[in-house]
């Protein structure tokens, strides 16, 4: 089809030049959607969530509570990583739930749909878009944390060095031993990891974010349906052992309760991040295995999305 | 509106149909995170009783260790206005929420048999028998109570044992050396124990009735090991054993301060 | 190939149902219509008449209940027929975040430009809209004609060969209007096509070549508009100045001596467009159907 449209010359346009080829599936289109999107987001100002970040990291950092080293480390981490956490599950729902009833309401999309863009790009542009917000705010935050937690390291480190050198009779190994456990809560490589499994749940949250706005009548609706998701994607795991722990594994429990198994997202599988962040190392497959259970999710929900928005008249 | 009920049932049944091939994979890999320590089981709703909805939904959303951080900061404030059954039941959740956290047992028992413990002692409110025999004795009884309790969390933890041997050696505590020397002897056992935890077993060895030549053969033996372990506690206690077990002249160690 | 109709509409008939009981609301029906390459062709028709819904079908944003509808030989519901479309919707809002080249530089990505012929294309549309001075102001700040005239330049970015125009004045000013249709002119002169809806009889009969009235979702008529405006059988004659006594002589002489012609009317001229279009759709008896 594009053949013909771009040996269509027949007569001269405003340039002098046809109109361009449209290919049928366009990784361009869609940057420049979610590039777009990404715009859009930073100028709403959202980043400055990150100053409000960087005070908290900073003000748990200086507090001086009942802590040894290692206490006040994992304070820092937890406390960092508890907002990484709240401001990516927060975004991922609030921002995707405005994205396309706003482009519908302002009319917007119908500017962008009648050019030549697929509707399933017009989705993973947005998609891509929030993601890359999310990416760049999480990477923003991950690095002001692991400077503030560097110096504590730091800090830390000396003073432990300092008080067990006071006590002349600490071998130089136990010294060591010591100076080596404080670090295991300083900056290590698994605080990556702990920041892609956020990213991950991210992913997903968006994805069944987006895809509830596809069939949405507003933002509001989105947000709300989105939220209860959030929650029960959370809460049906323990549901379904405590149901059939306390009524046995009966029919009515799993009448109830099976369909809301299949039909909802299992997110507390993205706790991993908490014994990530204390400390507890991480196998590359773990990882990799989450990866793709997460790609897996956001691909079916995209394309979910896509079957309720491809015939969808505006 | 057909359309749309079309539609609905047909998304519906692609989730339904996606539940069934994902609900496996996730079961296995829900067992292998947590066979890895890296997922915590979900927490009992008896929780959400003890903690309110709130915090019991943040812990399920995976701020664990934040709800844990902002009710130690709960109880910090308790124990500054000695609120001491506040404190408890902070550190109770505390404990719960983070188990893995030595630290937070350390602190939890320490405001018990030590704080909770002293406050009530020096009470001039309440009558001397009451808070010297029972109410004093009564939390350093928790505080050795939730060492115990964390050691069954991570029973591999030296510094739990340690600390629960020093509730028990301190005669100001509950003054049971026999039982402090066993907390020393599994604290030396496990990994990381610093060296000055196989001396206080022998201090403590040394004044549990019956163990004298035990202690002495022990704490010569640390005491010819390297020099480092020639502290004054150390030779003190290995003097007072030669004259007990009646050690001849000869084979004792030399006196660092000498009768003049 | 260059003969392709820019639009071919055939027998199309839009239905949407309102509830689960059955009712439905037929917009469109039956409607065929052509828009010839080249040509500039107004459909015009009170609103709810089922312009936008036709204009809609034709954009892709709606299927058809029954029908077809193509432009330059390729179905639209094929995104790819969307290449040689420029669309301008009525009272366009645009990302208000982006600036007004930015605004630019987005829809020419979407249709595949890039690099310097991007930023070429961009700065010519921006001059043809008389923008540049505005172009790295945001939109929110934009007045209704300024965002018009960049709706505009994005429904041109990508060089299409059909541009559909929904109430391209709507709310502009008449320097402003002035100003689109001027642009509407040349785009004629560069051959490209234009399907134009309106309300706005004055503007259709200035720059159409054919137009379309359609009424409670069906084709009134349709045609060149010199043909359907033209009354073979009568003579208007239009006098500046003149006074209640010259009109009184003039009709009196018609009267007398005017061998069977019949004097109709006097008064302010109208324009003729206005007068026919008030005959096909304005009546009350119509709007019961």
């Amino acid at each position: 089809m594009s053949e013909t449209s771009t040996t269509h010359s027949g007569q001269p346009s405003a340039g002098g030049r046809g109109p361009l080829r449209a290919p049928s599936f366009s990784l361009g289109r869609i940057w420049t959607l979610a590039t777009s999107t990404f715009t859009q987001l930073v100028r709403m100002k959202t980043f400055y969530f990150l100053i409000v970040f960087a005070l908290v990291v900073v003000a748990v950092g200086n507090l001086d509570l009942l802590y040894t080293a290692e206490q006040k480390l994992r304070v820092i981490k937890n406390t960092a990583f508890g907002a990484m956490s709240v401001f990516s599950w927060l975004f991922a729902i609030a921002a995707t739930a405005m994205l396309l009833p706003r482009d519908l309401e302002d009319r917007t999309l119908y500017t962008i749909l009648s050019k030549p863009v697929p509707r399933l790009e017009y989705l993973l542009g947005k998609l891509g878009g929030v993601m890359l917000t999310i990416a760049i705010a999480l990477l923003a935050m991950q690095a002001l944390f692991t400077g503030v937690l560097w110096v504590q390291e730091k800090i830390a480190l000396a003073d432990a060095y300092a008080d067990m050198k006071a006590h002349s009779n600490f071998t130089e190994a136990e010294i060591q031993t010591r100076l080596r456990m404080v670090a295991e809560q300083g900056v290590s490589w698994g605080l990556l990891s702990a920041l892609w499994a956020i990213f991950l749940k991210a992913l997903v949250v968006t994805s069944f974010t987006l895809l509830i706005s596809t069939f949405a009548s507003s933002s509001l609706f989105t947000i709300i349906v989105g939220v209860i998701v959030f929650i029960i994607g959370h809460f049906h795991k323990m549901a379904v052992s405590y149901w059939s722990s306390a009524l046995g594994e009966g029919a009515l429990a799993k009448v109830f309760l099976k369909p809301v198994e299949l039909i909802f997202p299992d997110l507390r599988l993205f706790n991993i991040v908490e014994n990530i962040v204390g400390g507890q190392p991480v196998a590359l497959t773990a990882l990799a295995e989450m990866t793709g259970l997460s790609v897996l999710y956001a691909a079916v929900y995209t394309m979910i999305g896509l079957y309720l928005f491809i015939d969808k008249e505006f | 509106m057909k359309r749309r009920i079309r539609k609905t049932a047909g998304a519906l049944a692609m989730l339904i149909v996606f539940g069934l091939v994902r609900t496996g994979w996730e079961a296995g890999l829900d067992r292998r995170l947590t066979e890895t320590g890296l997922l915590t089981p979900p927490p009992t709703l008896k929780l959400a009783d003890q903690i309110g909805y709130q915090a019991f939904f943040a812990v399920l959303g995976g701020l664990r260790p934040l709800v844990a951080f902002y009710t130690t900061l709960h109880a910090y404030d308790a124990w500054e206005y000695r609120e001491w059954d506040t404190v408890e039941r902070d550190y109770n959740i505390v404990n719960q929420l983070t188990p893995e956290d030595e630290d937070a047992w350390i602190i939890a028992a320490w405001h018990l048999h030590t704080n909770a413990a002293a406050s009530f002692y020096i009470n001039d409110a309440l009558p001397q028998t009451m808070r010297e025999t029972v109410l004093a004795r009564d939390w350093v009884l928790k505080g050795a109570a939730k060492l115990e309790e964390g050691i069954r969390a991570l029973p591999d933890s030296w510094k739990l044992h340690n600390e629960l041997a020093r509730v028990y050696g301190d005669k100001d505590k509950l003054a049971d050396p026999c039982r402090a020397a066993e907390q020393y002897r599994l604290a030396m056992g496990c990994e990381g124990a610093l060296e000055f935890v196989r001396r206080f077993y022998g201090y403590q060895l040394a004044r549990c009735p019956g163990k004298e030549q035990e202690a002495y053969d022990y704490l010569k033996g640390l005491y010819d090991e390297a020099e480092r372990h020639h502290s004054p506690s150390l030779i003190i206690t290995v003097k007072d054993l030669e004259t007990k077990l009646g050690i001849p002249p000869g084979q004792r160690i030399p006196d660092p301060y000498p009768p003049r | 190939m260059s003969d392709t109709a820019a639009v071919e509409v055939r027998n199309l008939t839009k239905v949407f149902a309102l509830s689960l009981r059955k009712q439905y609301v037929v917009a469109v029906e039956d409607l065929s219509l052509t828009v010839n390459a080249g040509e500039v062709y107004g459909l015009i028709g009170p609103n709810g008449s089922g312009k936008s819904t036709t204009m809609k079908v034709v954009l892709g944003l709606m299927a058809p209940s029954k029908g077809t509808t193509k432009v330059f030989g390729i179905d639209s519901g094929d995104f790819r027929s969307r290449n040689a479309i420029g669309f301008l919707p009525e009272n366009p809002y645009f990302y208000r975040h982006l600036t007004g080249e930015e605004t630019l530089r987005f829809y020419g990505k979407l249709c595949g430009l890039r690099g310097r012929d991007l930023k070429e294309r961009a700065a010519e549309m921006l001059a043809l809209v008389d923008l540049e001075g505005a172009k790295d102001r945001r939109l929110a700040g934009y007045s209704k004609g300024m965002l018009q005239r960049i709706g505009l330049a994005q429904a041109l970015i990508q060089r299409p060969r059909l541009v559909v125009l929904d109430e391209p004045t709507a709310g502009v000013d008449p320097i402003g209007s002035r100003k689109i249709r001027d642009l509407i002119l040349k785009l004629k002169e560069d051959g490209i096509s234009v399907f134009l809806c309106s309300h706005l009889l004055e503007q259709v009969q200035e720059v159409c070549d054919r137009v379309g009235i359609i009424a409670h979702g069906r084709m009134r008529r349709e045609g060149r508009l010199h043909d359907l405006i033209a009354v073979e059988d009568q003579t208007e004659i239009v006098l500046e100045g003149a006074s209640p006594e010259l009109l009184a002589r003039v009709r009196e002489l018609v009267e007398k001596e005017g061998g069977g012609a019949v004097w109709r009317r006097s008064g302010h001229p109208r324009t003729t467009l206005e007068r026919l279009f008030l005959d096909l759709v304005g009546t009350k008896e119509n709007e019961g159907k």
